[in-house]
């Protein structure tokens, strides 16, 4: 499927962090492989057609390792904060910024997403250690009140794992209507689409589902791994507080709605 | 390569959900609470609470069933038993700002 990507007028930095992650422009367009890159207001945004992307990679699935996620139909995306990357002179020629910081972390980011497309491809990464990654985040942090729910975000850190998690809906009820799963979805979709960096989907087990939303850092660039688990649980907390008072309406039997029970 | 790459291999996140009775200090509000988890801090745990009782804005603190005051930094599930009631209490400030 052919992409569009419009970069109007691509600026100098923007230019040279493609450059430097090693993307190259073509009509227009910024391509490494199969993957695209634009800048979307303060993020840096790679790009993956659908119709190529990774078989494994299902609407509202979760665990695959990176960022990757649907956020159309037409399309997969890898979201990156621009702020991982520092305000740096803007007179740099193009050799000089592919060897400065942050050309490095920029062909680090790109690696990340690129390395991440491929589930069986090698990757020579370890997690920081488990206890240096809890001294990043506060254990208040961890703890989303929003009204009268509460969450709490998880921590997945293992040699070959690096992720935030946290359940919104501990306990799918088998209640519900197709019609009312589909709604559900539905919202998941929405939301996954609109909030960055987090994937939305279906966890658990089949005798005790849940709905979680996470961020899977695994194989990301371990020099950025405390800016990204920041990033990132901001990012977690952001799309839950937004999507839990939804949620908790939504997948609750004990509250009836008669457009919930109609597919759309 | 490890087998995360296949992206199946997931801690549960979900742990154990912690159950308990909150009452307010009229005895005429009850709730339920059966979706905590263990590990959040009673200060996040009595906010809830207040919300789910629609109870006026203000500061609250939880207290067991013999009256003693929960700590508000330490995990709820570290305080009290599975199942028992805690009475949730508006907090008094006595004296001048």
């Amino acid at each position: 499927m052919a992409t569009t990507i419009d970069i109007p007028e691509a600026s100098t930095s923007f230019r040279q962090t493609l450059l430097a992650a090693g993307f190259d422009e073509a009509a227009g367009q910024w391509r490494r492989g199969p993957v695209a890159a634009r800048l979307e207001e303060d993020w840096l945004v790679f790009q993956l057609p659908a119709s190529i992307a990774p078989g494994h990679w299902q609407p509202l699935s979760l665990g695959q390792p990176g960022l990757w996620k649907p956020s159309s139909a037409d399309e997969f995306v890898f979201e990156i904060p621009l702020s991982l990357l520092a305000t740096v002179p803007d007179d740099l020629d193009d050799d000089e910024y592919e060897s400065s910081a942050n050309g490095r972390v920029a062909s680090q980011l790109a690696d990340w997403a690129v390395a991440t497309l491929d589930p069986a491809a090698p990757i020579d990464w370890h997690a920081p250690e488990k206890a240096r990654v809890q001294s990043w985040l506060p254990s208040q942090s961890l703890v989303i009140q929003q009204n009268s729910l509460v969450r709490q975000i998880v921590l997945v850190c293992d040699s070959w794992r690096l992720a935030l998690r946290c359940v919104l809906v501990p306990e799918l009820s088998a209640s519900l209507s197709p019609a009312r799963r589909a709604w559900i979805e539905k919202t998941l979709a929405t939301a996954q689409c609109r909030w960055r960096m987090t994937r939305l989907g279906f966890g658990g087990t089949q005798q005790k589902p849940t709905i979680e939303a996470e961020i899977d850092l695994t194989a990301c660039p371990v020099v950025l791994a405390s800016q990204l688990v920041l990033s990132g649980r901001e990012a977690l907390e952001a799309v839950a507080r937004r999507v839990l008072p939804t949620l908790s309406v939504l997948c609750d039997p004990a509250v009836p709605c008669e457009t919930w029970e109609s597919l759309f | 390569m490890s087998e995360l790459n296949g992206g199946s291999a997931v801690a549960d996140p979900v742990g154990e959900l912690f159950h308990f009775e909150a009452i307010d200090v009229t005895g005429t509000r009850r709730a339920q609470v059966a979706d905590m988890p263990r590990d959040v801090p009673v200060s996040a745990v009595v906010n809830a609470v207040a919300a789910r009782m629609s109870l006026p804005d203000g500061a609250y603190s939880l207290h067991d069933g013999q009256g003693a005051l929960l700590d508000n930094d330490k995990p709820i599930a570290s305080q009290i038993e599975p199942g028992v009631s805690v009475t949730i209490v508006p907090r008094a400030h006595l004296g001048a700002n």
